[in-house]
């Protein structure tokens, strides 16, 4: 079942410069897909399209709802985003407050809210970490914690945005196999092309405003003149 | 100047924890019917961005160095308001986190600080701000400052904490200089805004 | 600059630490307010039994002396300008300054054994409580939150400007450390703006996502 579905979709960006034109695809419910590309090429862009973040023109689908002002917020709610950057998502002075954040919203009485944190920093191998500040923790704990919180909403659809950055060798290792537990639909934008061979059924190459490639991970990923061409390389495990 | 616990006799501190408190129930009144829910990651983030560059500490003459207060500042990018509100919050987390002035003095504070500088800066301001913007953001930023120091200096010496003239000689003098220092900083601050990303000068002013 | 954060030792454990935040707030409110009121010589009398009440405190909440001390004396660069003041100027100056030091230490001693006990959340969550105004619990909630970060980004830009340009002093760094200023606001703006994108994902509406 299309869970995910982009109707040729652009955008363009205040100042003139157009980050994607007509692009159209659909995502299954339950595909991991990567979304891989150059610098600039409208990946972060084309997730914050998907969240309503930004007006793009064209249709996009979004669990049987199309997007509109009215459909939003309704849509968000089966949708988490991981930012790229852990401090832009976590503005509350503990981490037990930006797990539960929204919650509420999703109709959670205060009880099963604690519930949740709970198991959610469980999960993320954070036990105890509720009445941390998010300020003093390092890298790799903000995104487990990003991460406790996305899954604190049991969402359909996970958004992801470049998740391994900057991430030493472990935390790295730790993060794939987090996200590898989640179930549902994920979409994840990476320039770490061996996690994205690791978690990602799909690979979609978006450069030069257009869909260059999308398809199957292996054989995208594998084909060298088609990842040297679009600025990428062939991941280790496929050389 | 921020004011300790146990520098200002009650009926000081009733007199001025009055004019603050009712100022905060008329904003937060008015905020409430205002302000867009954007605004308030905006307001946060300028809190803690000025609670941090009061901390910085700008080198003078002769080893002597100058704090930015911000609240001019702040009122000038984002409106008397928010100025208001953003400064009254900083006034009471550098009570709590640095022991920067006192608790049941904090009304006194915020009255020199929120007040004088955010709310009555913002008009001097607004005086100037449509022919001479940089002259005024200077005019604003330092009067604020000197106002405000003759308040403090008042506030303290009604309440018998120091003498009459000696004092406001004291306050006074020191306070020319954070003035001017308040000045320049201000507009050398807008000056780099402008010059940077100068659509952040046209904001809504709340 | 290294910062005492608040949860340092406020996330210790003791009696005192378990005592009730709003408990803890009342107290130090009126121990202020009496300090502020009692006349001169009511001062002079009860000081010494006020100062051992409150050892007594640090010593069972088994926050670290040294810390406290080192917070109760910033005010002394306030406290030492006044006794000079007031001794040359005033009449009876000297001693009514130290019995004006006495009212401003014992104070200042109170609200740092108060924040050394309690955390922030707690204070935050029974100001709430006290139907303190939403959205100055919001405003200061950031402000605790991102004051740390900002620090961090504006001390590295500092460090920056000082190895390229070996420290001048003087105007130069004056009209520098106006533009880090300047390029921490920006900063500060564009993250606002991700924040709130980040608080539209979770459902955000104006009315707050917490309980």
């Amino acid at each position: 079942m299309t869970i995910v579905e982009a109707n040729s979709i652009s955008y363009t960006y205040p100042d003139g410069i157009e980050v994607f034109k007509n692009i159209s695809f659909k995502v299954s419910e339950g595909e991991s897909l990567g979304i891989i590309g150059p610098n600039g090429a409208g990946k972060t862009t084309l997730l914050l399209a998907l969240s309503g973040l930004i007006n793009n023109s064209g249709e996009i689908i979004i669990n049987g709802e199309i997007k509109s002002d009215k459909s939003i917020n309704k849509i968000r709610k089966n949708i988490s985003f991981v930012f790229q950057n852990p401090d832009d998502q976590l503005f509350m002075p503990h981490v037990e407050e930006d797990i539960s954040f929204g919650l509420n919203k999703l109709g959670y009485s205060v009880e099963e809210v604690k519930e949740i944190v709970k198991r959610s920093l469980n999960s993320a191998g954070l036990d105890g970490f509720e009445l941390r500040s998010s300020h003093h923790l390092s890298l790799g704990q903000k995104k487990r914690v990003c991460l406790a919180a996305a899954f604190a909403r049991s969402p359909k659809i996970l958004l992801l945005d470049e998740p391994s950055n900057e991430l030493d060798p472990g935390g790295r290792k730790e993060l794939t196999g987090l996200i590898k537990n989640f179930k549902g639909t994920k979409l994840i934008v990476s320039h770490d092309l061996n996690m994205i061979a690791e978690i990602c059924d799909n690979v979609m190459i978006l450069n030069n405003r257009i869909i260059k490639s999308i398809g199957g991970s292996e054989k995208i990923l594998s084909d060298k003149d088609l990842m040297e061409n679009n600025s990428l390389e062939v991941p280790y495990i496929y050389r | 100047m921020h004011i300790p616990d146990g520098f200002l006799s009650l009926p000081v501190l009733i007199s001025t924890s009055a004019v603050s408190a009712s100022l905060l129930y008329i904003s937060v009144k008015k905020l409430d019917n205002e302000i867009r829910p954007e605004r308030i990651p905006l307001m946060g983030l300028s809190a803690a961005f000025v609670f941090t560059a009061q901390l910085l500490s700008f080198p003078v003459f002769g080893g002597t160095s100058v704090h930015l207060t911000g609240a001019v500042l702040i009122s000038i990018l984002l409106g008397p308001l928010s100025g208001f509100l953003i400064t009254t919050s900083a006034v009471l987390l550098q009570a709590f986190l640095f022991q920067h002035g006192g608790i049941i003095t904090a009304g006194a504070n915020i009255m020199n600080i929120a007040v004088v500088q955010a709310v009555l800066g913002y008009y001097i301001f607004r005086i100037f701000s449509n022919k001479f913007y940089i002259p005024g953001a200077f005019i604003a930023a330092f009067s604020a400052v000197f106002i405000a120091a003759a308040i403090c200096a008042s506030e303290l010496i009604i309440s018998g904490t120091i003498p009459l003239k000696a004092g406001m000689i004291a306050m006074l003098t020191s306070h020319l200089f954070a003035g001017i220092g308040e000045g320049f900083i201000t507009v050398m601050i807008l000056g780099m805004i402008k010059k940077l990303k100068p659509g952040l000068l046209e904001l809504k002013k709340i | 600059m290294r910062h005492s954060f608040w949860d340092h030792f406020s996330g210790l454990d003791s009696p005192v630490h378990r005592l009730s935040p709003g408990l803890k707030i009342i107290f130090v409110i009126l121990l202020v307010l009496v300090l502020t009121i009692l006349p001169g010589d009511y001062i002079s009398y009860s000081a010494l039994p006020l100062l051992l009440l409150l050892i007594i405190v640090l010593v069972i909440s088994r926050v670290p002396v040294k810390h406290v001390v080192k917070r109760t004396l910033v005010i002394l660069p306030l406290i030492l300008p006044v006794i000079l003041l007031n001794s040359i100027f005033m009449e009876s100056g000297l001693s009514h300054s130290l019995i004006l030091s006495v009212r401003s230490f014992l104070s200042i001693l109170s609200l740092v054994l108060l924040v050394s006990v309690t955390r922030f959340s707690d204070i935050m969550k029974t100001l709430s409580r006290w139907h303190f105004p939403r959205i100055m619990i919001m405003i200061i909630s950031f402000m605790y939150r991102y004051f740390f970060l900002l620090t961090g980004e504006m001390e590295k830009m500092i460090r920056a400007v000082k190895l390229r340009s070996g420290d001048t002093g003087g105007a130069g760094m004056f009209r520098i450390y106006s533009q880090i200023l300047a390029i921490l606001f920006i900063k500060s703006y564009e993250r606002a703006e991700r924040v709130y994108q980040a608080m539209l994902m979770r459902g955000y509406d104006g009315n707050g996502g917490v309980q």
